[in-house]
């Protein structure tokens, strides 16, 4: 019942803030906001939260609020609220959390925020739950790994530096230092669960060419971060490259990433094909993959992800999607399997979907 | 001679039509009279309007100020400036937004409202239609390809 009330609550939020809204309150303060809300359907398992029964309890939402203290710096904070059906991952995430919380300020070419802050991470991190923004419903999963063993902030420090090294080139490091909370899923008892663990001394940093070809950058970052406790405590190493092509007729973009953890190693890889048929409509391809190694079995191929769909944008800040996603591995909620000594498991979801913005 | 004056005649030609080129693309870009630029590149406007250069050369923060996304100048500007339609621009505050970039420039939904606000802010920098009455304390700036 209280779900049902919640998706009551963000249909009329979708319907009161697609109409014609003022972001800028005064020429200090700033408001904004997102919404996305999805209907999902899965054949032959549960993933991430879509089940065979199907599920409208299935959204993400934000406001933010953004006071400028003085020409170089402001304060922001952002609440978000996630939905993930009944995934593992978001039993015990509150209805509405404190997304971010951060002071920036701006030193000639540098931005530094302070707080809770989004963490600069490949090509969707710091967006990855902004449907207007988004080709899909969620950025690759095998990539970013929605809900789980990954982070949209630090507590800490984020910096930025933007230079121009020639003319068409541009160059954006930015870095991070601090610490963040996040869900790791365990297998326990032949359910999954998901385990709140705190990461400290995470540390890294990323740099975007941007090149004279208007639209294609490119980009590689890395981090480490120290976690406390399960089977996945001790030190993790990760790096990413990326490719972003974004043009009038099509967008294309690709990523890399391995995380090195103290029992195993995982990579993932995605290449992403959008044609924009029209300024308003696009059509996805995208292919998503994760393989482990786990010493002493041979490497697995952890999980295959092929996703088809077509959005279509009535404007800028409100767009309907519809995706179908074909997979085969062993990131499903259910059936629950050993990636050990089970036989991968296929599981096919549909999720449609409406994001606004203002 | 007579080929001597044709070629002053076509260099004098280009000159003045590089003075035109803003007007021609269907805007005029204004600053406050106290400012001391008096010609930009586009991929100048360009940074200066999507926040990506911050300060003038002064180190004063330029304050940018779009038109509302309905109006041809907006459209035009948008076009000639960025090299891209008005909402892909706004894709891309979008994401300034969200990731906790940015916020985009003020918006103002008129010629005469942009003309007020750049005489109000010494550092700031708009366009207007061609053709628009500038008032005292703004100026036109010559844009350079």
């Amino acid at each position: 019942m209280k779900r049902k009330v919640y998706s009551v609550l963000c249909l009329s939020a979708l319907i009161g803030i697609t109409a014609p809204a003022t972001a800028q309150v005064d020429s200090q303060l700033s408001i904004h906001g997102y919404l996305t809300q999805g209907y999902g359907i899965a054949n032959g398992g549960t993933f991430l939260g879509v089940s065979e029964s199907g599920t409208g309890d299935y959204r993400n939402a934000a406001m933010q609020f953004r006071y400028a203290l003085t020409d170089k710096g402001n304060v922001t904070l952002q609440f978000s609220h996630r939905r993930l059906g009944q995934s593992p991952v978001v039993t015990d995430e509150a209805d509405v959390k404190l997304d971010w919380a951060f002071v920036g300020h701006r030193f000639g070419d540098v931005d530094v925020r302070i707080g809770r802050t989004p963490i600069p991470a490949g090509i969707y991190n710091e967006v990855r739950d902004v449907g207007v923004v988004l080709p899909l419903y969620r950025a690759p999963f095998n990539f970013y790994l929605e809900g789980a063993f990954t982070s949209e902030t630090v507590d800490g420090v984020v910096a930025s530096y933007d230079v121009v090294p020639a003319a068409g080139w541009g160059l954006e490091f930015s870095g991070f230092a601090g610490g963040w909370g996040m869900i790791n899923r365990m297998t326990i008892d032949s359910s999954y669960a998901g385990l709140a663990v705190r990461v400290e001394q995470g540390l890294g940093g990323q740099f975007w060419l941007t090149t004279p070809i208007d639209g294609l950058r490119a980009g590689v970052g890395a981090s480490r971060q120290e976690i406390d406790q399960g089977d996945f405590a001790g030190t993790w190493k990760e790096w990413h490259a990326s490719v972003d092509g974004t043009f009038h007729w099509f967008t294309a973009r690709a990523e890399y990433r391995v995380f090195d953890l103290p029992i195993l190693d995982y990579a993932a890889y995605y290449g992403y094909l959008g044609l924009h048929a029209t300024e308003r409509l696009t059509f996805h391809g995208q292919a998503d993959f994760a393989d482990l190694e786990y010493a002493p079995l041979p490497s697995v191929d952890f999980n295959d992800a092929y996703t088809a769909g077509a959005s279509y944008a009535f404007q800028p800040n409100l767009v309907l999607k519809g995706e179908a996603h074909f997979t085969k591995g062993y990131w499903a909620d259910a059936p629950v399997i050993d990636f050990t000594s089970d036989r991968p498991a296929s599981v096919n979801y549909v999720v449609i979907s409406l994001s606004t913005a203002f | 001679m007579r080929g001597m004056n044709q070629i002053v005649m076509v260099l004098a030609a280009l000159v003045l039509g590089a003075g035109r080129v803003a007007a021609q693309d269907g805007f005029v870009v204004i600053v406050n009279e106290a400012s001391s630029v008096t010609e930009l590149t586009a991929d100048d406007l360009s940074r200066l309007f999507l926040k990506r250069t911050t300060q003038w050369d002064n180190g004063q923060t330029v304050v940018p100020i779009d038109q509302s996304e309905n109006t041809d100048a907006r459209a035009r500007f948008s076009d000639a400036v960025h090299g891209k339609s008005v909402s892909a621009i706004k894709a891309f505050w979008q994401r300034q937004i969200f990731s906790g970039r940015g916020v985009p420039p003020v918006e103002k939904a008129s010629d005469r409202e942009v003309i007020a606000y750049a005489r109000a802010n010494p550092n700031a920098i708009g366009y207007v239609a061609p053709g628009s009455a500038l008032a005292p304390g703004v100026r036109a700036i010559r844009i350079i390809r």
